[in-house]
């Protein structure tokens, strides 16, 4: 998997590329860690190059949800592919998440 | 070339094979596939002359050499002699039966040894081979009688992965050499190296043709359902520290060969990643992914447990269960022959 983080003031882009798996999700969450603690944020979740995303993925997105949304901050889920976004949807995070 | 023709064969009543025809050329590979008791190891031993038949005839056009009928037979156990070393089994009916002098059979069973990869134990008794060193001991020990037609019952049938591999790759390397009729439960391994697959059912020959023909777009009902029954991958989990990758990459290779859509192998890499959240893998578990005609389904044989595994009081991971709720039309736990517990799985389809 490979995470690309691009920051401009106040907004936050992270591009994902490939799993995001139980192998996979404790790396992404080591390089997202520094961006959470960021006050009024918004970021944007780039998942158009996402191939996979299981339970370990999701609790690093939820756990970033909450932070950022904690400081006031916004947390996007941009482009995902249908089955990706599927998941999303069988686990209910649809409903939390703001999914664009 | 092998000429089979209306044999029948009854064991106590009950008929084995029933007015079987076929016919092989030389140096076809015809791989014989069916459910146990379909007669398929019948047929290959009344080939081999070990089992007489009560009518029909099977003519080959080999000429008999010193009372050697010119048919090699190997079984699914190597039944090697264990208290000869691995080239003193080799050496034995080239001496004894055909009279050839030991010297110059010494010298050809040392290049088979090496042929068939396993030289290096020539001076091993069997016991302390691996199964799949014994089994290509065995096929080198058949092909020492110079076989115009080798016949092989379920030679891999007791051998892991990686020992098929390595009777596969000797048998491969004796294509276009001789006559090989292979009886076999393993589809991959017949589409792999068959000319032709015959499928059996009942004692008759229900179908044959190409492996595609059989393995890809069967015609026959009772085809199909056994090539779906067959459609399957194992995988064995030793420690909680399994190669996460490495069985993805296991259940993709299985979804291709099976012509599975991507859809297919998402909903399976993650049912499996969900469900090992779910279980304790300390002591093991094998996995067992199947495409039936129920659908894609998943097994996990843990040890014995008196508590289920995935009761809702026990589940920690109330994520990791939703997926699977939501990737599964039915989740059950039970027991196996060898008194595991097994969990067992149907994915509902069109979910991902």
């Amino acid at each position: 998997m490979n995470v690309e983080i691009t920051q401009t003031d106040n907004q936050v882009t992270v591009t994902l590329e490939g799993r995001l798996d139980t192998v996979t999700s404790s790396e992404f969450e080591k390089k997202l860690t520094p961006y959470l603690s960021m006050p009024a944020v918004e970021l944007i979740m780039d998942c158009s190059a996402m191939e996979y995303i299981s339970s370990a993925g999701l609790r690093v997105v939820l756990m970033a949800h909450k932070s950022i949304t904690a400081k006031g901050g916004r947390f996007i889920v941009r482009n995902l592919s249908k089955e990706v976004r599927s998941v999303f949807d069988m686990t209910g995070f649809s409903r939390i998440l703001t999914i664009e | 070339m092998i000429r089979i023709n209306q044999i029948t064969k009854s064991y106590e009543g009950t008929r084995a094979l029933d007015d079987v025809s076929l016919e092989i050329g030389r140096n076809e590979v015809v791989s014989v596939i069916g459910y146990s008791g379909s007669g398929k190891s019948t047929l290959i031993k009344c080939i081999a002359g070990l089992e007489p038949f009560e009518s029909g005839s099977i003519v080959t056009d080999i000429q008999p050499r010193n009372g050697y009928n010119g048919i090699g037979m190997v079984f699914s156990r190597s039944n090697l002699f264990p208290h000869l070393t691995i080239l003193q089994n080799l050496m034995l009916a080239p001496v004894k039966v055909l009279g050839r002098p030991k010297e110059e059979v010494e010298e050809e069973a040392i290049q088979m040894l090496d042929k068939v990869g396993i030289w290096a134990v020539k001076d091993a008794y069997p016991d302390t081979l691996s199964s799949g060193q014994r089994q290509r001991a065995a096929i080198a020990r058949s092909l020492m009688m110079h076989p115009e037609i080798l016949l092989l019952d379920e030679p891999t049938s007791s051998l892991d992965p990686l020992s098929t591999r390595e009777v596969f790759n000797v048998l491969t390397t004796l294509k276009d050499q001789m006559t090989i009729v292979l009886v076999t439960h393993n589809t991959d391994f017949a589409r792999s190296i068959s000319d032709r697959i015959v499928f059996m059912s009942n004692g008759k020959v229900c179908e044959e043709g190409t492996p595609s023909e059989i393995i890809d777009h069967p015609k026959e009902r009772q085809t199909r359902s056994y090539i779906n029954h067959c459609m399957n991958m194992v995988y064995e989990i030793t420690s909680p520290k399994y190669d996460h990758p490495e069985l993805n990459a296991r259940i993709e290779v299985f979804c291709m060969r099976y012509r599975l859509p991507f859809s297919d192998t998402y909903s399976l890499q993650l049912a499996v990643e969900e469900l090992l959240n779910l279980i304790p893998l300390d002591e093991g578990v094998n996995l067992l992914v199947a495409k039936s005609e129920k659908g894609l389904e998943i097994e996990a044989a843990l040890p014995k447990s008196e508590e289920p595994y995935l009761s809702k009081e026990s589940i920690k991971d109330d994520l990791s269960y939703s997926i699977l709720e939501g990737l599964c039309e039915r989740i059950e736990e039970g027991t196996n022959e060898s008194n595991d517990t097994v969990i067992r799985m149907t994915l509902k389809q069109n979910t991902i």
